[in-house]
């Protein structure tokens, strides 16, 4: 049995150390390809080698994620999740949402919105790309709130590509695209507290590197697909989107997510407003 | 800080635009995002729509000042845009200007422009819609159009909550800044995490503003069985107009862009 949290505790660690690096990597890796190659940094960016060099695989890939994504969206709205045991009742379906799900989605909504719209990027390459702070809200509303807080990411996003110019039929993957950012960390780590090895191991697997990649992809998937009315070559979707979209929730989630996850979750307990209790709280 | 504000984008004003029916001014916003779409590649063609969102931000009583506004604000944007896609067409078109490795055609400058106003038009679209719409007449035709009433619920007030989230990050980033946070200073991970001074106390906003708006939302019944509204807007026959009009404006002008021999 010690022996067995020993090991898991390795692992934690293990995924920690991962998420970290390849953060690391992603910044320093850019900085390597901005120095090579000024004029088209892109050319010699690793992660745009790899995403636009085996877009074939990427797309077919993504087509999957694509179609996994939303099956998902659509369940856990309508009510049902898919477990081992086969589909069941989330009981956070909108059907059944109380007037606190309905605030704190709309609250969640404007407050990524908002964050997203007034903070100014931080430039990690200077004319190239920038990370977004807000981003690291979008797990963190998946984890405490659940499904509510999940939808809150997704229509935060919309809101922010509405009132900020990007609104498009692109939107439409950002939309899907945010809510998985937040369901994957929600739906895969067990403990949302931030406080033990293993809460912030699980959170490195589906908050950083998971969510990176299945929201690299599902976004991207979508623009390749509809590339006659986004309009963007696919070159710029594979090799400047995808890898902006990736490293962006990588840096983001792994630097900030864990540190207001450990600060926000007693305060988000303490008002009663974490979703595990109030499901209990409902089924009493 | 100030309390929970509902006020949204939604501007009181008796004009022409402001008594269309909501799901008129919808389809409308679509029809703008369609045309610019179809017209992404020709900034030429996209003209007649960027005109007409003018219009309808004049004839919605918001004046060409918001306009202008939202313009200057953009035209960094227009600056980077001009350069990226004048960059991928410096082989087509006839030569207008080089400035280093600049060559801007004329080709590169219709794209860039196509592509500027792929962007703006919708933006100034939505202002228009939103800053016209009342929230309770926006989420009455978000129903109407299929949405379950809890998600249409809960994006009318996501959206109206935004001015005052907006205003609310702008007070405390300052509150921070005055106490010493510098944004702008030291590696990226220091930069994000001088974020947390400024997430921390929106979060705890949040968690006081849930229980109120709960409450409001609780107190009106909402969310316990479908709404109904009182005060229903009517098709009318100049819904009917617009609509047939805005279908061919944007649809000639999206016909017009995808045309090739145009």
């Amino acid at each position: 049995m010690a022996e067995k949290a020993r090991s898991s505790k390795a692992l934690m660690v293990l995924a920690v150390v991962a998420g970290l690096a390849v953060a690391a990597a992603v910044v320093y890796d850019f900085w390597r390809a901005l120095t090579v190659n000024p004029e088209n940094p892109w050319a010699e960016f690793t992660l745009s080698k790899i995403f636009f060099g085996y877009r074939n695989l990427m797309f077919a890939v993504g087509a999957v994620v694509w179609v996994l994504g939303t099956a998902i969206f659509v369940l856990e709205l309508a009510g049902r999740t898919v477990t081992r045991r086969g589909l069941e009742r989330n009981r956070m379906g909108v059907a059944e949402w109380s007037v606190i799900d309905v605030a704190l989605a709309a609250l969640s909504a404007a407050v990524y919105g908002g964050l997203l719209a007034a903070t100014a990027p931080i430039v990690f390459v200077p004319g190239f790309t920038w990370l977004r702070p807000a981003n690291a809200l979008a797990p963190l509303f998946g984890m405490f709130f659940g499904i509510p807080g999940c939808l809150g990411a997704a229509i935060g996003n919309l809101i922010a590509d509405i009132v900020g110019g990007f609104f498009g039929v692109g939107s439409f993957g950002g939309f899907i695209g945010n809510f998985l950012i937040a369901y994957l960390p929600y739906k895969f780590v067990r403990d949302h507290s931030f406080s033990s090895a293993s809460s912030i191991g699980e959170f490195y697997v589906w908050g950083v590197l998971a969510q990176a990649f299945v929201s690299a992809t599902y976004i991207c998937w979508w623009l390749d697909v509809a590339e006659a009315l986004v309009g963007l070559p696919l070159f710029v979707v594979w090799g400047i989107i995808a890898p902006i979209i990736f490293s962006n929730n990588i840096v983001v989630n792994a630097v900030l997510s864990p540190v207001l996850g450990r600060v926000l979750f007693p305060l988000i307990k303490g008002r009663g407003l974490y979703w595990k209790d109030r499901i209990k709280a409902a089924q009493v | 800080m100030e309390a929970l504000s509902l006020g949204g984008l939604y501007v009181e004003r008796k004009t022409p635009f402001h008594e269309l029916d909501p799901r008129a001014k919808i389809a409308w916003a679509l029809l703008v995002l369609a045309a610019s779409v179809a017209t992404q590649f020709d900034g030429l063609k996209a003209l007649p729509v960027f005109a007409s969102t003018l219009a309808a931000l004049s004839l919605s009583g918001l004046g060409a000042g918001l306009a202008l506004l939202l313009i200057v604000n953009a035209s960094a944007f227009l600056a980077a845009v001009t350069l990226v896609w004048a960059g991928a067409y410096s082989s087509q078109g006839v030569l207008l200007l080089a400035l280093g490795p600049l060559r801007l055609t004329d080709v590169g400058l219709k794209v860039a422009f196509g592509k500027f106003f792929l962007i703006m038009n919708p933006v100034l679209a939505f202002a228009a819609l939103f800053a016209s719409t009342r929230p309770y007449h926006l989420m009455w035709a978000l129903e109407k159009l299929g949405a379950p009433p809890k998600v249409a619920l809960t994006f009318t007030l996501a959206l109206n909550l935004l001015p005052s989230t907006v205003k609310a990050v702008r007070e405390v980033t300052e509150a921070q800044v005055a106490r010493g946070l510098a944004l702008d200073r030291g590696s990226v991970v220091q930069r994000l995490r001088n974020y947390v001074p400024i997430i921390v106390p929106m979060i705890a906003k949040l968690l006081s503003d849930v229980w109120d708006l709960s409450m409001v939302l609780a107190s009106r019944y909402a969310g316990y069985a479908r709404r109904t509204y009182v005060f229903e807007p009517r098709w009318s026959a100049r819904d009917t107009v617009f609509t047939v009009l805005s279908l061919l404006l944007y649809g000639g002008v999206a016909a017009w862009g995808l045309a090739p021999w145009w």
